[in-house]
């Protein structure tokens, strides 16, 4: 009897196993594999091509970390992030509102913001940059309201480029967040808003006092989402800049620094991976940072 | 029974794997004699090492019939495309080896990442200015200088994919800047011969006023690579020491004022400044009367903008001495190659006088060996000529291994100097300290 349960158990096991294969194989492969590659190639000089590598201790990352445009790519990254992920969720949750109240057509609008999430975000680059450019669309408007004397090369001033791609991404990205919040507007009770108004609570103290509390939770993980999107910005940059994160690196990010380091005639793999695990750590730290924030103050008012 | 089945069946895709993992990780391992010799040993002729054979022609060595090459190329024009495939379709005919494309887009960071993991093609497009890096690297083979008819091209262009004496890849064509002017607004023998008088005249600004309200009297371009030649002239070197970035010289800073001066004068600008593409568009747009531009927007202006009627002339001299750049793009061998005979006919044919002619003549670009530039005639050609005479005196766009580095670097600070936010000595010098820093 008991031998039979744990053959039985055995072949559970095995079956179990057999089916968490692939995954564990794909994902072991690609994610785990990678990252201790990764790990592994920062802490060494290596040169993919001829297959050479010599151990270098934290030279990479002391390198890095000691270059001016390190600097200058982390404060770029920052400032972006710092812009754009609370205005993206700031967005997200009005337009959220906007359409959860009953206004006409409502399926139409929802349809209407969340294309830009589905467009690919190379073509909304290529897009906003003919938006921004000198006889485009909004210079033209400027110009004939006479807000500037004369058009301005948005995407190549180093005053203006960073700020360009901030607004394509708070744009671009803040409709996907809108259907989380959509998602989640259905399940506030509508006793709750009804109770406000007999309080006098006009539409703006309903949203502040009703919608924004009940949101905390969407809003903490539409927070962390957001900054961890904004700190690894790269194809916006990317294109704009043809690659150089000019003008004067003024679109310079994280993320592109480490693509310069690896390919083009740098071929420098392994300060790349030591900028890559920088980042991560960045990365993590801000996402436990606006976790921790989120969770200090209770839910639900 | 069925457990045993299935203990087996999610075994033998565990070992699969592995199995399949190592494999791929070893291949790039081999190294690269071995894995060529390999590849000879397989031909019919094993006693022919496909390099070194003359006699390996097309026609000499029917082994290699019913062979498949890959080519990696950059995507280009309609004529481009076309040209290549009608170049491709001779070879085939000729040699019975059929020819895979494939067709890259962002060029040297697919073709790397190709070479890293051992799939890159047999036969590749290389740029003269990432020429050298990839010779050091060791990812193209060596040619028999005598298989591809080294002494025949002219000597900028086979310097370009040579090092140490050895030749690393065969050029397939060039092209070389010219000024380009409107005739509707720019009569002929008009413009400036000097660079002087042409930046730092009242030429420009005279002819601004005879034109139309938004259009500009010249366009610009802000790289390095259209820079160059003026920033190196009297014999200044941007790179020292082998390597290192050297923009802020005296020297170069000095060369470069002329440029400078005239944009923030606003008396030349850049494409984007108004609003087009590149110097093809805004010249063929008739937004600006003049442009310096390689020959390959003739057949630009050809094709998309054919009632433009207009002149070439050779780039004006700076400090009297005649100046243009030329570029230029071969073909090279895979160290890894599967087929390297084939791959060799291949370079053969392409940068053979049969080939290169098919190609240039559709493609609008100049031939790279002296004896097609003489049987294609480009020199009578009076759009041309002014092309092919640059090619004598002209700068090579190469520099050792680092001038992606300085030539990103350059374009960064550049484009704020020529706006008046930064000054050119102080532009250029942290475009030397943000390169050397990388450099190292």
């Amino acid at each position: 009897m008991s031998r039979r349960v744990s053959r039985r158990t055995i072949g559970d096991h095995v079956q179990g196993y057999a089916f968490l294969a692939p995954t564990v194989l794909v994902v072991g492969l690609f994610t785990f594999a990678a990252i201790f590659f990764a790990v592994f190639m920062s802490f060494h000089k290596i040169n993919l091509f001829k297959l050479e590598m010599t151990f270098v201790g934290f030279d990479n990352f002391t390198k890095m970390l000691s270059l001016e445009k390190t600097r200058v790519a982390f404060l770029n990254t920052i400032r972006f992030a710092a812009v754009v992920a609370p205005a993206q969720t700031a967005l997200a949750l009005v337009i959220a509102a906007a359409l959860n109240s009953r206004i006409r057509a409502r399926t139409a609008f929802r349809v209407v913001f969340f294309l830009p999430t589905l467009t690919s975000s190379a073509a909304l680059t290529m897009i906003f940059m003919f938006l921004f450019s000198i006889p485009g669309p909004f210079n033209q408007i400027l110009t004939g309201l006479g807000v500037i004397p004369e058009a301005v090369n948005w995407t190549n001033e180093i005053r203006f480029a960073l700020k360009v791609i901030m607004a394509m991404n708070i744009w671009s990205t803040a409709p996907f967040f809108m259907t989380l919040y959509l998602a989640a507007l259905q399940d506030v009770p509508i006793s709750l808003y009804e109770a406000a108004a007999v309080d006098g609570a006009s539409g703006i103290k309903q949203f502040f006092h009703v919608t924004v509390p009940h949101m905390r939770p969407i809003t903490a993980f539409v927070f962390v989402t957001s900054i961890i999107g904004t700190l690894q910005m790269f194809d916006q940059a990317y294109i704009m800049s043809n690659g150089s994160g000019g003008p004067s690196n003024a679109t310079l990010t994280m993320a592109l620094l480490i693509y310069q380091d690896a390919f083009g005639m740098q071929n420098a793999m392994g300060r790349a991976s030591a900028l890559a695990l920088i980042l991560a750590a960045v990365i993590f730290t801000f996402s436990m940072l606006a976790n921790r924030l989120n969770k200090n103050e209770k839910p639900y008012g | 029974m069925k457990k045993f089945l299935l203990l087996a069946l999610s075994l033998m895709l565990l070992l699969g794997t592995v199995a399949g993992c190592g494999q791929a990780a070893a291949t790039p391992a081999v190294s690269s004699e071995a894995s060529v010799s390999a590849k000879a040993s397989e031909e019919a002729t094993p006693e022919a090492t496909p390099e070194a054979t003359p006699e390996a022609t097309p026609e000499a060595a029917p082994s290699l019939e019913g062979k498949t090459i890959s080519v990696g190329r950059w995507g280009g024009n309609d004529a481009e495309t076309a040209s290549f495939a009608k170049m491709l379709a001779g070879f085939t005919a000729k040699t019975g080896i059929k020819v895979e494309e494939k067709v890259y887009t962002d060029y040297n960071v697919q073709l790397q990442a190709d070479m890293v993991s051992g799939s890159a093609p047999d036969v590749f497009y290389v740029d003269a200015y990432m020429a050298k890096f990839y010779i050091n690297q060791g990812l193209i083979a060596e040619l028999d200088p005598a298989v591809i008819e080294n002494d025949k091209f002219y000597k900028p262009l086979s310097n370009a994919f040579m090092l140490d004496g050895k030749v690393y890849a065969a050029s397939k064509d060039f092209s070389t800047l010219a000024l380009y002017y409107n005739r509707k607004w720019v009569k002929d023998g008009e413009v400036p011969t000097t660079l002087e008088d042409l930046l730092n005249g009242d030429y420009l600004t005279n002819l601004k006023k005879t034109l139309p309200a938004g259009v500009a009297s010249m366009t610009y371009n802000i790289d390095l690579a259209r820079n160059l030649d003026m920033m190196q002239t009297g014999g200044l070197d941007i790179i020292k020491d082998g390597k290192f970035s050297n923009l802020s010289q005296a020297g170069t800073v000095e060369n470069l004022k002329p440029l400078v001066d005239a944009a923030l004068a606003k008396k030349i600008v850049t494409p984007a400044d108004l609003g087009q593409g590149w110097n093809g568009d805004a010249f063929g747009n008739e937004k600006t009367a003049i442009m310096m531009e390689g020959n390959w927007v003739l057949g630009h202006l050809k094709t998309n903008f054919p009632n433009v009627d207009f002149g070439v002339v050779e780039v004006p001299t700076y400090k009297g001495q005649k100046h243009t750049m030329v570029f230029t793009v071969g073909y090279a061998l895979n160290v890894k190659a599967k087929e390297s005979a084939a791959g060799v006919a291949f370079i053969q044919y392409a940068t053979g006088s049969e080939g290169m002619t098919t190609w240039c003549s559709g493609a609008g670009v100049l031939p790279s060996r002296m004896d097609v530039a003489a049987a294609m005639k480009v020199a009578e050609d009076v759009k041309l000529a002014p092309h092919v005479a640059g090619a004598e005196y002209a700068t090579p766009w190469q520099k050792g291994e680092t001038l992606d580095i300085v030539n990103r670097e350059f374009g960064n600070y550049f484009a704020s100097v020529v706006k008046g936010e930064t000054s050119l000595e102080e532009g250029m010098k942290k475009a030397d300290e943000a390169a050397n820093a990388s450099i190292e």
